[in-house]
């Protein structure tokens, strides 16, 4: 009697499975995308250091603003500032806001919040995204509210670049929700509020978000009506998910096999972008060895990073460029490359007195062998294989290359000073995104002789030269800035403090009939605000957005279509670029 | 011990899995054309000859991986399992021989590892320290030690208990020698089928620590294939037959291979498994009409009764008559096949049993022809039976108020719980007990429980076989009183059978004494008792207190009831007889007549011989 | 003395592992956090101060109730967990029931005519399926179901959409089939095994001899037997919960369904002790309550252990 109850109960099963409807019907009115996340990000507490990268920023920004968009271009747009006037010294920044901005929960955006936010991120000068930007460099000093739609921002150091950051990076908050909260890691932990074009209005930990569009967003309500984004960490359920018609975006990057199969799907699409982001192999350049600049750079010449890409990545991505910089970034290297010479390398450390012993592992001259551990993100299969092809291809050069695949927190430990010490950590691989390749100070922040920024945790180089320079570049405007770092850009290719392995690109499948705006951003992706705003968004036609916001003075009007003229054309212009040189390299 | 014929296809199949991957493990050098861990293709290659199984997202030989993968398996399987099984013995053995405080606190830990979570905890290690497969064995032995160890020392109290153990222990045998030779060996049953399941959990645990990315996933393992295969999602394209299938069906032929041996493993190591094995009695029915007619007035007559079991016959050519009226007692040593005899007549030999016969006929219906289903119905309604174990027979889920009830439904009674219990009273049972469960009862209660059962429908006969097992003298009394008395109420047959003569002797009407399987002398109970024709008989009847109060000697039957798988040739008793002649050692003696009771024995048949000679007549 | 013991592992299984909350919260290229900073951030989650501090508030807090604060999501442990205990529950306990059930009912087919074609056939079958690793089983499983035929959906417990009524349930029961069929033939073998054993041994039970021997038809006399051999079998499903809980992490990192045993793997990951802490206490919990329920159930099944000390 029991296995008839089973039967039942399986049939039942069954029949309710075939009998439900496969996916919500779409309704006409209301556009749903459902996008499945690689990871949750919490509440999208600024505070918090990023759990989902590379989307944490622009997944952060669909509910939160920044006063200009974005970091990624030299000339940022005005977005919740309408313009900033620098004073002659550059310490003091008037910035103009526009007056037809609300939060989510009605009240209106004032001056007073961006004072706010300022102070309070200063204030805090904890770990995260983006306060280090105010308290670190450049070192906010003091706001004052001139009036309800401006407010000047002091600063301790000349600041060059305002409007890229922190304007264009640290997310505005509502004074009125956080000045209550004490202790923001800890006590913030309800829904967001923001002034974004989407609202968050559930959020089940881990499992699933979901933002509603804020119908009166400044820019004009956003092209989609509600955002479903469940959490899905399994990469091919995510992908399957995409296939059987449960997700109609996935913020992971599509597989290289994976991309005839998607094609071949008459609902799905596949485009591809570029999100800045970079794999980079780091030395700790503490340790005896590896303090030597020479063997940093006969690993480098002996690393054959086109075929990295194309194995690991199947070819999508831009092989490494000693320079460190993202070739898209406005701070990139004009005529970096990757110097490949296996030969030239063993020569250099032949000349350096590291000799071939046992096994056919080189010796320094003090009679240490040249055996090191590489550790990687264990979780990350494209560092675990990278690790493996490099471990591979440093054989030759006499270099034993111990590749141990460990937890996140692991590596972590392994990477920071302790108490006892220096790290412990001999090699290690990583990811990067966007932010890291466009923070003007980004040579800095990561390099500079430990002091300041975490330059010191990060890779233990020092260069008293590379330093200077990098100071000098500090206070510059960008058109002497620009050079300078190209200096130091040029020193680090010489010494090889870190080498990037490649720059991934971004390659997205979709589903056109749930929601078809999609576009690339430069340095964000298809994951961002602008590919749910008209006049951005793919087939979103710009006149209707100006008939539709009344706000926008002409002057504004022109901007903005001049700025979406030269994003595009530039972004045109990249790509073709990009092209171009892949077709040479090939 | 022979397996049984299921069981050793288990063992070849098991056998050869594991052949398979130990194979493949051990030639994977030869059967591999690639390294398993550098590239020897272009990344994602579909299978080609050169690459069997194609290649995986870095270009490596998937076939190649596959066979050395089989390496780690069998690596971490087997060192975990020998790990985990010898700490788990050392454990329970420190434990279950020291007891104390030492076996308190062992015991404590081992409930402490058990109560722990095994996979989450395993996981939650292997991040910590799982920077080998080394390491990954030692945590995985760490977590599945503790449940031999606790089976085990189950096992080693026991052992202690045992009587020989015990015995070495008081004639001074060191210590050690008691727990290398006794208790090792008595644990290895035990400890092989504990290996081979540890074995399989290993491996089982190592797949899926690597399959979820942890411990080493730069490891070539069949796990560490499946964790690259599921990131490349190599399920959404055609590579899920050559990347995703393979290993996954390597580890299933490898824990099947595992637990297939185990099961045959077990079975071999502990054979009283098999031999308790139950199965249904093949019942053969004789189909040809050949059958004897009945005999008239008869309650129960049996012709040529035989029962083999394996080769071995334990009741052999057996003829005896219940007449109608007449309570027969039948009397034998324990193992003489009497109960046998009882299973036969009501078709409940247990596998493999095999009945031969001519006739079982009760009543004027011939029981050796009846089907399955006639010998169903026959049972509980005409032929009811008092078991041996009357203790344990009843089912103890149930009130006994039920039970009873149940045996009344089959008799169609259309109150069956009102019958029931007015059968309970009727046997003795106050009210209040009827709703009772067996082992809420006395063991005379029960006794009269089964009787209300076995009379429920009134049947011709009931055999009562060995009713009065374990009960205190004066419960014997009075429940064989109440067998009497319902015999007479109901008018029933009755069959008792005993191993002990005076119970029996002063209530029946005909006594058969059974010697190694056979009737050896039958005849009405006085003369029979008065004048035991076979020597057994006056053994017996020796053995026991006179009847009449005097003693006789009471001094036992000499020497040792015969083994039914060798029973020695010519008269089975002669070995133990005091009277045997020559000729008993060669010719089984037929049954003859002697002075109004059957006799087999050549000593007892030639004295008739000599009476007959002297009568002139022939029998 | 065990439940100390027991809580003194769950607090020190997490810590030891290399890397701490922090190294997680604040990766080393985040920023740099001084050893005040540090110390303040681990007050936040109560796991400041030395070990044996953080025992003592440990235990402190049990008696209260207080399970503290994920370090991962900055939410109260209790609610972390229980927002996964009901799936997990769900998933778990359909699991155990399906593979009870059909367990039984196999083991005891099998062990009804052991020895026989369908005993060996059973035995075989089981123990093969028994044997195929669970994350196998459920690719393959997704692969077949989802991903070909598209009769159910990948990943997770619920539908991101808020459904309500019906709608809810039968996408609760979709989302379930796979990992639930999965965690059931994980859990199948063991139920079989005991299940048969205990049947056999039943058969040989004088009390099934003598159903026989009054007369019951054949189909009588094995509800009979089933009825007594049933009653080890109670405990071993019981116990079988515990152990589903664990193997369910497999499964649930497949399916990404949001169980207990993915919030382990989750706060191993990001050495989030509290919740850690949390889900070894609640599965050392589960484990004594399915002892618990054990005990309760065992009664009802046997009768001798109904009255105790009758005889």
């Amino acid at each position: 009697m029991r296995i008839r109850l089973l039967c039942i109960a399986l049939a039942l099963s069954i029949a309710a499975a075939v009998s439900a409807p496969a996916a919500v019907a779409q309704d006409d009115e209301e556009v749903v995308v459902r996008i499945g996340l690689h990871a949750a990000e919490k509440n999208l507490n600024p505070f918090i250091p990023p759990k989902a990268l590379p989307i944490t920023h622009d997944f952060t920004m669909l509910v939160y603003d920044t006063l200009f968009w974005s970091q990624s271009r030299l000339d940022p747009e005005p977005w919740l500032a309408e313009s900033a006037e620098a004073s002659a010294d550059l310490r003091t920044w008037t910035v103009s806001l526009r007056n037809d901005v609300t939060w989510h929960d009605g009240e209106a955006f004032t001056a007073h919040d961006v004072a706010f936010t300022f102070r309070y991120f200063s204030a805090d000068g904890g770990p995260g995204r983006y306060g280090h930007h105010v308290y670190d460099h450049p070192v906010f000093e003091s706001a004052t509210v001139v009036d309800d739609t401006t407010v000047e921002l002091t600063f301790a150091d000349p600041v060059a670049t305002f409007e890229l950051l922190p304007g264009a990076d640290l997310p505005i908050l509502p004074q009125h929700i956080w000045e209550g909260i004490e202790n923001p890691r800890k006590d913030a932990t309800s829904l967001p509020v923001g002034t974004g074009p989407f609202e968050m209005v559930e959020y089940d930990p881990g499992v699933s978000y979901r933002l509603e569009a804020n119908e009166d967003y400044f820019l004009g309500a956003p092209l989609v009506d509600t955002l479903v984004m469940p959490v899905v960490t399994d990469a091919q359920a995510a992908f399957a998910g995409l296939q059987t018609g449960e997700l109609d975006f996935v913020t992971r990057n599509l597989p290289a096999p994976l991309v005839p199969k998607m094609q071949a799907n008459e609902d799905l699409a596949v485009f591809e972008g570029s999100r800045f982001q970079s794999l980079y192999l780091m030395f700790n350049a503490r340790k005896p060895i590896l303090k030597d600049a020479t063997v940093r750079k006969a690993m480098s010449m002996s690393l054959d990073l086109q075929s990295i890409v194309d194995i690991v990545e199947g070819g999508l991505a831009v092989p490494g460029n000693d320079t460190w910089t993202h070739p898209q970034s406005p701070w990139a290297h004009p005529t970096g490359g990757h110097e490949y010479d296996p030969a030239a390398a063993g020569d250099l450390l032949d000349a350096a007195g590291y000799v071939v012993g046992d096994g056919g592992v080189r010796t320094s001259p003090d009679g240490k062998r040249l055996a090191f551990t590489l550790l990687v993100n264990a979780a990350a299969p494209p560092q675990i294989r990278a690790g493996e092809l490099v471990a591979e291809q440093l054989a030759p050069l006499g270099v034993d290359v111990t590749v141990e695949p460990l937890d996140a927190p692991a590596i972590f430990a392994a990477r920071k000073k302790s108490a006892d010490g220096p790290p412990t950590v001999e090699m290690f691989i990583a990811v990067f995104e966007s932010h890291a390749h466009v923070d003007p100070e980004h040579m800095f922040f990561f390099f500079h002789t430990p002091g300041r920024g975490v330059g010191g945790v990060f890779s233990g180089y020092a260069n008293p030269a590379f330093d200077a320079i990098l100071e000098d570049a500090l206070d510059e405007p960008v058109a002497t800035k620009q050079p300078l770092i190209q200096q130091a850009q040029e020193i680090f290719a010489a010494e090889a403090p870190a080498v990037t392995l490649y720059y991934p690109n971004g390659r997205w499948a979709y589903r056109p009939a749930a929601y078809d705006g999609w576009i690339d951003d430069p340095g964000h992706g298809a994951f961002t605000k602008r590919s749910f705003l008209a006049p951005y968004a793919k087939g979103s036609s710009t006149a209707a957005v100006a008939d539709d916001d009344g706000g926008l003075g002409t002057g504004a009007i022109v901007a903005i279509v001049v700025a979406v003229l030269v994003v595009l054309g530039a972004g045109v212009g990249l790509r073709r670029r990009r092209g171009d040189a892949d077709t040479v390299e090939d | 011990m022979a397996l049984r014929p299921g069981t050793r296809i288990l063992a070849v199949v098991g056998a050869t899995f594991l052949l398979l991957v130990v194979g493949a493990a051990v030639f994977a050098d030869v059967l591999a054309a690639h390294p398993p861990d550098r590239a020897s293709g272009a990344p994602y290659e579909r299978p080609s000859a050169g690459h069997l199984l194609g290649t995986d997202d870095l270009g490596r030989d998937l076939w190649a991986q596959l066979v050395f993968g089989a390496r780690v398996s069998l690596f971490v399987g087997l060192l975990a399992a020998v790990i985990a099984t010898v700490t788990g013995a050392a454990a329970a053995l420190v434990a279950g021989w020291r007891g104390g405080w030492v076996d308190v606190l062992i015991m404590r830990v081992v409930d402490l590892v058990l109560s722990l979570p095994f996979l989450v905890l395993v996981l939650v290690l292997a991040t910590y320290f799982g920077r080998g497969l080394q390491v990954l064995v030692l945590l995985i032995a760490g977590v599945l030690w503790a449940r031999p160890a606790r089976l085990l020392r189950g096992q080693v109290l026991k052992l202690r208990e045992f009587g020989h153990v015990v015995a070495a222990d008081s004639m001074g045998a060191g210590q050690v020698r008691i727990l290398g030779v006794h208790v090792l060996r008595r644990l290895v049953p035990l400890l092989i089928s504990q290996f081979v399941r540890a074995a399989a959990v290993a491996v089982i645990v190592q797949s899926g620590v690597a399959f979820l990315g942890m411990g080493d996933p730069g490891r070539v393992s069949w796990g560490s294939t499946l964790y690259f295969a599921n990131n490349g999602s190599a399920i959404l394209t055609d590579a899920w037959l050559w990347w995703v299938v393979p290993p996954g069906v390597a580890l299933t032929v490898l824990i099947v291979g595992l637990a297939f041996a185990g099961f045959a493993l077990e079975e071999w190591a502990e054979p009283q498994l098999v031999g308790h094995g139950w199965r249904p009695p093949i019942h053969r029915r004789l189909d040809d009409d050949r059958g004897s007619e009945p005999p008239p007035g008869v309650a129960l007559a049996i012709r040529g009764l035989s029962v083999d079991f394996d080769g071995s016959r334990v009741v052999r050519a057996v003829d005896l008559t219940v007449e109608r009226g007449r309570m027969l007692g039948l009397v034998g040593e324990s193992g003489c096949g009497k109960s046998t005899l009882a299973l036969a007549v009501m078709g409940l030999v247990p596998h493999p049993g095999r009945v031969h016969g001519r006739s079982v006929h009760l009543g004027d219906v011939d029981l050796r022809r009846l089907g399955r289903r006639g010998l169903q119905r026959i049972r509980g309604r005409e032929l009811a039976v008092v078991p041996q174990a009357a203790m344990s027979v009843l089912d103890p889920t149930r009130t006994i108020l039920r039970q009873v009830a149940e045996s009344s439904a089959l008799g169609g009674h259309p109150d069956p719980d009102g019958h029931a219990g007015t059968l309970l009273s009727r046997v003795g049972l106050p009210a209040d007990r009827h709703r009772a469960f067996p082992h809420e009862l006395s063991g005379g209660q029960r006794q009269r429980v089964v009787i209300a059962m076995a009379v429920a429908n009134r049947p011709r006969l009931v055999i009562a076989d060995e009713p009065t097992t374990g009960l205190d003298v004066e419960t014997q009394r009075q429940i064989l009183d109440l067998l009497d008395e319902l015999r007479i109420e109901l008018g029933m047959d009755l069959w008792l059978i005993s191993h002990d003569l005076p119970v029996v002797a002063s209530r029946v009407d005909d006594l058969a004494i059974m010697y190694a399987g056979r009737i050896v002398e039958v005849g009405a109970a006085g003369q029979v008792l008065g004048a035991p024709t076979h020597p057994y008989t006056s053994l017996l009847l020796d053995a026991f207190p006179s009847l009449d109060g005097d003693r006789r000697g009471g001094r036992p039957v000499p020497g040792e009831a015969p083994d039914p798988m060798a029973l020695p040739s010519g008269c089975a008793f002669a070995p133990r007889c005091e009277q045997r002649v020559d000729r008993c050692t060669h010719d089984e003696p037929d049954t003859m007549s002697v002075g109004g009771t059957l006799v087999a024995c050549h000593v007892a048949g030639s004295a008739i011989d000599d009476a007959t000679s002297l009568g002139g007549t022939t029998p | 003395m065990v439940v100390l013991a027991a809580l003194m592992v769950n607090f020190a299984l997490p810590r030891l592992a290399p890397g701490d909350p922090i190294d997680y919260l604040v990766p080393p290229d985040s920023g740099i956090v001084d050893a005040e900073q540090r110390e303040a951030m681990l007050e936040d989650f109560g796991l400041h101060g030395s070990s044996l501090d953080q025992f003592g508030r440990y235990l402190a807090n049990l008696t209260r109730g207080d399970l503290g604060v994920s370090v991962r999501d900055g939410r109260a442990v209790s609610e972390v967990v229980v927002d996964r205990l009901w799936w997990s529950l769900l998933l778990v306990g359909t699991a155990v029931l399906v593979s009870t059930v059909l367990g039984v009912a196999l083991g005891f087919a099998a062990g009804w005519r052991r020895g026989s074609r369908r005993d060996v056939g059973l035995l075989a079958g089981v123990l093969a399926v028994d044997a195929l690793p669970a994350f196998f089983v459920g690719l393959m499983l997704m692969l077949v179901f989802s991903v070909q035929l598209g009769w159910f959906p990948v990943y997770g417990a619920t539908a991101p959409e808020s459904l309500t009524g019906l709608a809810w349930v039968v996408d609760v029961i979709e989302r379930l089939a796979l990992p639930a069929t999965t965690l059931t033939l994980v859990g199948l073998g063991s139920v079989f095994v005991v299940a048969r054993s205990s049947m056999v041994s039943e058969l040989g039970e004088d009390h099934v001899f003598m159903a026989r021997a009054k007369g019951l038809a054949e189909d009588r006399v094995r509800r009979q037997a089933a009825r007594n051999a049933l009653i080890p079998v109670s405990t071993v499903a019981l116990l079988g919960f515990s152990t589903l809980v664990g193997a369910a992490t497999v499964v649930e990192a497949v399916f990404s369904y949001p169980g207990l045993g993915s919030l382990a793997f989750e706060a191993v990951r990001a050495r989030d002790y509290p919740v850690l802490q949390a889900v070894f206490l609640l599965l050392s919990l589960v484990a004594i309550a399915a002892n618990l329920v054990a005990d309760v159930v065992y009664p009802l099944l046997d009768p001798r252990v109904r009255r105790v000390g009758s005889r």
